[in-house]
């Protein structure tokens, strides 16, 4: 997903006013630069202004199971990627973080230099003496916690958004049941 | 003691008098949790133990030197940044419990913003802020407890612009990682793969 595409899948909950502080300050720092996105934007908010002069109608309880199916399915393969348990993201975080930051410091912030290989991640003592080699070390590690703290941002955005539509579809059958005329159901 | 002996241990002792005062001064930033009290299992098979307190000028000069603006930037403004990561198994789960259950209360006590929580079970993921009063952000701390499998916690300290941090953390995406996993030859557990 790109960076626009990410940015474009919370304009619904940003029209809304329901973002989260940080996710808003995402959304406002992209837009600050993005002229596509600020179009789409203002798409956005024509199209949730048509969509809320429309009146509200309940959803069948088949529909609700269908989405609802759905939202567990996506939810679960986004939160185990591949073959790997629920969790196994956040253990891949950890294992992949000297790779990740080798990686990274070579495909997002491309040197001048080759990036430095790999290195164990020892707890270092504090100094204020350092080598080139310690400072490239550093920076790798920096550049796993960006990542890391990324990741745990997004997947969090997910499972919120999942358990969201999870909320709002357990509620709908209830609701669908009070409406039908004579009580049935 | 002749002199060629005796100047680096001036110079480490000078060294040591310019650093101990401003590692204690950063105990003392609102937005500082201690993250030392937090003990890795012996037998962690993944760790990340990461203190770049006394880095990060480097970084953001070895950045600006290279042309990285955004990245010295943003980096201009934060003094610390702390992280402890690491696989947990099973009997692991209730001392490292105990740990998110410590630094959790701290952050209400100090009335830091969460952003993100999620709790379910005991899994535990949570993003908190600590904003002064006109909203400026001084501290981001990341909680996530997965029973069983992992922990991580990272400490931020300093005035964080979190919208542009975030962009700039937004490039680098994990999912693609799995991919140059595969292609580095490193296996889901981390075992390299010849």
């Amino acid at each position: 997903m790109t960076r626009c595409n990410h940015i474009e899948s919370l304009f619904t909950e940003y029209v809304s006013d329901e973002l989260t502080p940080l996710e808003r300050a995402i959304v406002d720092d992209h837009l600050a630069a993005c002229a596509a996105c600020r179009a789409e934007l203002a798409l956005a908010r024509e199209v949730a202004d048509g969509l809320a002069s429309l009146p509200d109608v309940a959803c069948p309880d088949r529909v609700a199971r269908d989405i609802l199916a759905a939202v567990d399915a996506e939810a679960a393969g986004r939160l185990a990627p591949g073959r790997r348990g629920h969790a196994a993201w956040w253990r891949t975080a950890g294992l992949a973080g000297t790779l990740a930051a080798a990686v990274l410091l070579a495909v997002v912030l491309p040197r001048r230099a080759p990036a430095p290989a790999p290195v164990a991640h020892d707890p270092r003592p504090d100094t204020l003496l350092t080598s080139p080699a310690q400072v490239a070390a550093a920076r790798q590690e920096l550049l796993w916690t960006l990542a890391y703290t990324a990741e745990v941002i997004e997947r969090s955005e997910q499972r919120s958004l999942a358990n969201m539509w999870r909320q709002v579809l357990s509620r709908t059958p209830d609701s669908h049941t009070a409406t039908i005329p004579g009580g049935q159901g | 003691m002749n002199t060629r002996r005796l100047l680096p241990i001036v110079l480490a002792a000078l060294v040591l008098s310019l650093a101990v005062p401003a590692l204690a001064g950063i105990k003392d930033e609102p937005g500082y949790i201690d993250l030392g009290f937090i003990e890795i299992p012996a037998d962690a098979e993944e760790v990340q133990d990461i203190d770049l307190t006394s880095m990060l000028v480097n970084i953001a000069d070895d950045a600006r030197a290279e042309g990285e603006t955004e990245l010295a930037d943003v980096l201009s403004m934060v003094r610390s940044v702390r992280v402890k990561f690491f696989s947990i198994g099973d009997k692991d789960d209730d001392a490292v419990r105990k740990n998110v259950d410590r630094i959790m209360k701290k952050l209400d006590q100090d009335d830091w913003t969460r952003i993100i929580y999620i709790k379910d079970g005991d899994e535990t993921v949570s993003v908190s802020t600590k904003n002064d009063k006109n909203g400026v952000i001084n501290g981001l701390t990341v909680v996530v407890f997965e029973p069983g499998d992992s922990a991580g916690f990272v400490n931020v300290v300093g005035e964080i612009n979190l919208g542009k941090l975030i962009t700039m953390s937004g490039k680098f995406d994990f999912d693609d990682l799995d991919g140059y996993m595969e292609k580095y030859g490193h296996g889901e557990h981390g075992e390299h793969v010849e």
